[in-house]
């Protein structure tokens, strides 16, 4: 085969997923918060099987230190919490439990938004104003006391602060894929495939969507750290996940009362949270950086 | 210029009014007997149009009816806690900007080496911040462990000061008690903890959008003219360079009103702050819905005015803006 003279230049362009995959692993911050955030994924997929106690198992060992402080055991890893609930377990539900919640809310509310962007951007000059209009408006209200509002009308628990939340994402999707199709709609190959006389929907799933991804795909990312982090600040106020529920600001707000007596109960939860945002925020940074999008 | 003004004050109106609009539907999902109070109790209206102009009628007349759990009027409720908050959120505001604007300038200059490398990777931690617990662990270090400061309310039970403005550190320094210096520093202790804990968040994009900002001015050409020109350091920076840096942080500083104020819900909570945050939490536990209304259309009109009077100042600082009228 070597043997066969090269007439052309027989290098291979690589795909753009290809080139964005190069980017981001040259980022080397942004590689190891990716390996972190698939460590904390598969925790939270495999947490049934690899929590050794029931979340809610209550037991007499209460306000258990975790092993490395003096008194703690290695029965209970992270030590327990006021009602002799294991911590670990707690922590390692509450993982799954908050990147399920997320993934939901952000799957709604990245359907709905790119939708109505998506007509926002292709409709006519009226509804384009009139849409952004709203949406600025909602932007403005603060989103937690909206998220705070929803919930109060529609009752506190669980279903109802992801829908809230949900609710309060909506508008950063449509005017992020609404500035997006305006970014791409007056260049030349759009107006090329017009020219070649193709219709409305073939042109925006064949040669805008594609084109419109790599914003969509970073808002995605902060999107989903926005979402853990307004579900569990609606879990701390009282008003998302109930009492027994694993909830991460369940937790911590459970615990906020033992803050004197056993600091590991605010501490450790508080931890996972702050892990799990940083590595979604580092690699959605990355991604920034990897597709060249600037801020 | 007058154009614009004109311009800005159509867009405040149109936006109060799609508001109220958007307050209007929130209360067709109101209890009946919360929804009565915000129409003519009289005579319900049968028709949402009639509906809605009687609401826009109590809007405007300031009835914005009586909390179902105290029974006081709310709009009053409102201004009685509104200035503890504002207090909050304006030392949290000037704690961002006077810490993230120098930081973004060093960073810039030094772009790419460890003082950059160092501010934009604190940023990603205080941007990741889960600020109900960061609250909880200066507590627990700051209050709970050292002792130095104190752990809720705006002031120590010792004093006794009598509100006349409501923003406790103008009203302990206008108090003619003798021990008045005393309680403002009490009140200035007790406000700390608190206003750190809410400018974590603004801090980290002040810094932030100071960086990316000054990288990008830092470039121009304008820049190098000064330096050849053989101009201080600090004067290109400072006077030269900041001035163009400023319009995008401008611009976000409108846009973090409403993060601030979110904030607040949270740090308020975690300190038993006596502000907005903390009275429309336990509306929402009491489901007292007349004073969550109130709540939420009086921060949000708020918000709005702020990001219109932004967006004048954005014009009046840039005249690449001013002189396209």
């Amino acid at each position: 085969m070597n043997n066969i003279p090269q007439f052309y230049q027989q290098r291979r362009i690589p795909s753009s997923a290809a080139r964005w995959w190069k980017n981001f692993t040259d980022n080397k911050l942004a590689t190891s918060a990716l390996l972190l955030l698939s460590l904390i994924i598969l925790i939270a997929i495999f947490s049934p099987f690899i929590a050794p106690y029931d979340p809610t198992l209550q037991s007499a060992d209460y306000l258990l230190p975790p092993s490395w402080y003096e008194d703690g055991t290695s029965a209970h890893i992270f030590g327990t919490d006021a009602l002799g609930r294991d911590l670990f377990s707690r922590l390692a539900h509450g993982a799954g439990l908050s990147l399920k919640l997320a993934t939901f809310v952000v799957a709604i509310a990245a359907s709905v938004g790119i939708f109505l962007g998506s007509l926002t951007a292709l409709s006519n000059q009226f509804v384009d104003q009139i849409t952004i209009r709203i949406m600025d408006l909602v932007l403005a209200l603060p989103s937690l006391l909206l998220a705070v509002v929803i919930v109060a009308i529609i009752g506190p628990g669980l279903p109802n602060a992801i829908y809230a939340v949900a609710i309060v994402l909506i508008p950063h999707f449509v005017l992020v894929t609404r500035s997006a199709i305006k970014n791409e709609v007056n260049k030349e190959y759009v107006t090329a495939m017009i020219l070649d006389g193709s219709g409305k929907i073939r042109l925006f799933c064949k040669s805008i969507f594609p084109n419109i991804l790599p914003p969509l795909i970073v808002q995605l990312t902060l999107a989903f750290s926005t979402a853990i982090l307004e579900i569990a600040a609606l879990g701390f106020l009282g008003l998302g996940a109930q009492a027994p529920h694993p909830e991460w600001g369940t937790i911590l707000s459970e615990s906020h009362n033992n803050i004197v007596n056993a600091p590991w109960t605010v501490t450790l939860p508080g931890l996972a949270i702050f892990f799990t945002l940083l590595s979604i925020n580092l690699v959605g940074d990355g991604l920034r950086d990897a597709m060249d999008l600037g801020n | 210029m007058s154009k614009m003004i004109l311009r800005q004050l159509l867009i405040l109106l149109s936006s109060l009014v799609i508001l109220t609009f958007f307050t209007f539907g929130l209360t067709l999902f109101f209890p009946i007997e919360s929804r009565f109070q915000l129409l003519d109790t009289t005579q319900a209206p049968d028709g949402l149009v009639e509906q809605y102009v009687s609401y826009i009628k109590h809007i405007i007349t300031g009835d914005w009816g009586f909390s179902q759990s105290r029974g006081t009027d709310v709009l009053k409720e409102f201004f009685i806690y509104f200035p503890a908050t504002v207090e909050l959120v304006i030392t949290a505001l000037l704690l961002a900007l006077s810490l993230g604007i120098p930081l973004g300038i060093t960073a810039a200059q030094n772009k790419n080496k460890w003082p950059d490398k160092l501010v934009v990777s604190s940023t990603l931690v205080g941007y990741s911040m889960p600020i109900f617990w960061w609250g909880m662990l200066l507590v627990l270090f700051f209050s709970l462990s050292l002792g130095v400061t104190p752990v809720a309310s705006r002031l120590g039970f010792e004093y006794d000061i009598i509100p006349v403005t409501g923003f406790m550190l103008i009203d302990t320094l206008l108090s003619d008690q003798p021990y008045a210096i005393e309680a403002f520093y009490d009140a200035l202790h007790h406000l700390i903890l608190p206003a750190i804990v809410l400018a974590t968040i603004p801090l980290a994009i002040f810094t932030r959008v100071t960086r990316s900002a000054m990288i990008k001015v830092l470039a121009s050409d304008y820049i190098r003219t000064a330096k050849a020109k053989g101009l201080s350091h600090g004067r290109i920076i400072w006077i030269h360079a900041l001035r163009n840096a400023m319009l995008p942080i401008l611009t976000i500083i409108g846009l973090q009103i409403s993060v601030l104020i979110t904030g607040t819900l949270i740090t308020e909570t975690i300190f038993s702050w006596p502000g907005v945050g903390k009275w429309l939490l336990e509306a929402v536990y009491r489901r007292d819905f007349v004073t969550l209304h109130a709540g939420l259309l009086a921060t949000a009109s708020l918000v709005i005015m702020i990001n219109i009077a932004v967006e004048l100042m954005s014009f009046y600082v840039n005249p690449k803006m001013r002189l396209q009228e």
